[in-house]
Parts: structure tokens; sequence; C-alpha cells
């Protein structure tokens, strides 16, 4: 799926919420909506079980690299709150999801409000966006930095622009990262908020 | 909200049950059908933006541009922080 169909649904619902505010009772469905998402998500994941444990012994040495994406998500959520003066839960909910913006947002939108499911949204759409410019120009010495920063958009969207740029070696790690992190997000998040 | 936790295991279950049987041509339906739960999704949350948008003030921009760059900022420092250690 393309960044522009996103967009332009965001935009028409937008359009749509200012011009009809008793549009606003589709919230109300989110929760049905987001139990059948993560449902979809893990069917996926059930399907690539096999790419999953392929992975893993291919990968010994690097299986800890989502703890650090999780530490470093967690490390910018506090310097975040701190700067921000904000209830560290919601900061750290917002940057815990990891580049996973229809989820958090959405989460956060049925669980706080629609104003900090707003932010979550965009702050992780802006993670994804970031990844693909910035990921080209990381030295290749760091280039684990490229695959922390695209979070759970590493099994998907940014996949292409990672191997690319890193090789097709860094697919597994990328695919395998992105797994695990997609998986771990919602139950995070539930725990937090 | 142990909802997640179970939709989750169902959805692993299913996904690797439907593999285990080589149904792979389902993975095109179901990947559509997620696609278009996210689509609805995005909608929604639109939707929400449009309702509230005249309580989303300049402090939301400040919130994502300090999030989003500390986001980019630590991970890159942790992974130079290792190469320092590892000389």
């Amino acid at each position: 799926m393309r960044a522009i169909h996103i967009i332009l649904t965001l935009i028409s619902g937008i359009v749509i919420g200012v011009l009809n505010q008793r549009i606003g009772i589709l919230i109300q469905a989110l929760d049905s909506i987001l139990f059948i998402l993560i449902l979809q998500i893990g069917i996926e994941v059930g399907l690539k079980y096999k790419d999953i444990m392929r992975s893993i012994k291919k990968l010994k040495n690097q299986l800890h690299l989502p703890i650090i994406t999780i530490i470093s998500s967690i490390i910018a959520g506090i310097i975040s709150s701190k700067i921000l003066n904000i209830d560290t839960r919601i900061v750290l909910a917002i940057s815990l999801g990891m580049g996973w913006y229809s989820f958090t947002g959405a989460y956060l939108t049925l669980k706080l409000n629609p104003y900090y499911g707003a932010i979550a949204f965009a702050s992780n759409m802006l993670r994804e966006a970031a990844t693909i410019i910035i990921t080209p120009i990381l030295p290749r010495k760091f280039k684990k930095a490229g695959v922390i920063i695209g979070g759970a958009t590493t099994m998907d969207t940014t996949l292409p622009i990672i191997v690319k740029e890193f090789g097709e070696e860094e697919m597994i790690l990328a695919l395998y990262h992105g797994l695990i992190i997609t998986l771990i997000i919602p139950i995070i998040l539930s725990t937090i908020i | 909200m142990s909802n997640i936790y179970i939709s989750i295991i169902i959805g692993v279950l299913i996904g690797y049950l439907i593999s285990k049987k080589g149904y792979y041509k389902r993975k095109e339906i179901i990947e559509k059908s997620t696609t278009i739960t996210l689509l609805i999704l995005v909608f929604i949350i639109g939707v929400g933006i449009g309702v509230e948008s005249t309580s989303i003030k300049i402090e939301a921009i400040t919130i994502i541009i300090v999030i989003t760059i500390l986001n980019i900022i630590i991970p890159i420092i942790i992974e130079v922080m290792k190469s320092i250690w590892r000389k």
C-alpha cells in the first residue's frame, strides 16, 4: 500500500470530521476494528512462521536488536516527557509505537483521546519517513541504527530501503526485527495505558 | 487489555495452521483484508482529528517533533557508543 493512499484516507477523514461533528461517533467502532487488525497481523506473522524460524538460526548474535529498539524508544520517551513536561506514560506510549502509526494512533484515540491519537499517528508516521530519508545517509558501520529507527516498519514499508542500502544479508535481520517489534507493540501499549 | 493478547495468539495460531496446510493463496486475501482494515482505521483517526481540530494547538506539533527527533538520535547515539565500546 502506498503512503499516498494512507494520506488521502486520513485527509478525507479529517475533512468529513470537520464538516460533520456527529460522525465522531465512529470512534466508538475503533475497539472492534483494532481487534480485527491485531488478529489479521497475527495471522500474517503466523504465515511467516517458517521464515522467522529460518532467520532466528541465521541471526545468532543479533537476536537482541529488538530489545535495543525498545530500550532506545523508552529513553526517547522519558527524555521527551522531561523536555515537554507531559505525563511520562503518554509520551512513552507514543514513543513505543515504534513506527506502527495506525495501531498507536487508533489505540491512543480509544484509550486517551483523539488529540493524543493524532500526535501518536503523526509522530510514528514521521519516524517511518525519517527511516526512508536517514537510512541511505547512515555510514555502513551504523547500519543497525537504520533498522532500530525503522521499528515495526522494517518488515514491510522500510524493508526495501534497508536491503538496498545495506545488502541482502540485512534483509533477514530487518524482517525478524520488524516481526518481533510488531508482535510486542500491542502488548507494551496495553501494559502502559 | 486482555483482548489484545488473545487476538494476537489466535491470529498467530490461525496463520501457522494456514501455512502448515500450505494455503498460500489465502495469504494474498489476508494481506488485502489487512490493508482495508488499516484504511478504515486511518479514516476513523482522521475523523477523530477533524472532530477535535479546534483543540489541536501548536503544542501538538512541538510534541511530535521532539519525540520523533529523539527517536532518531538515540538509536544513532547507541550505535556510536557500541562502536566506541568495542574499540
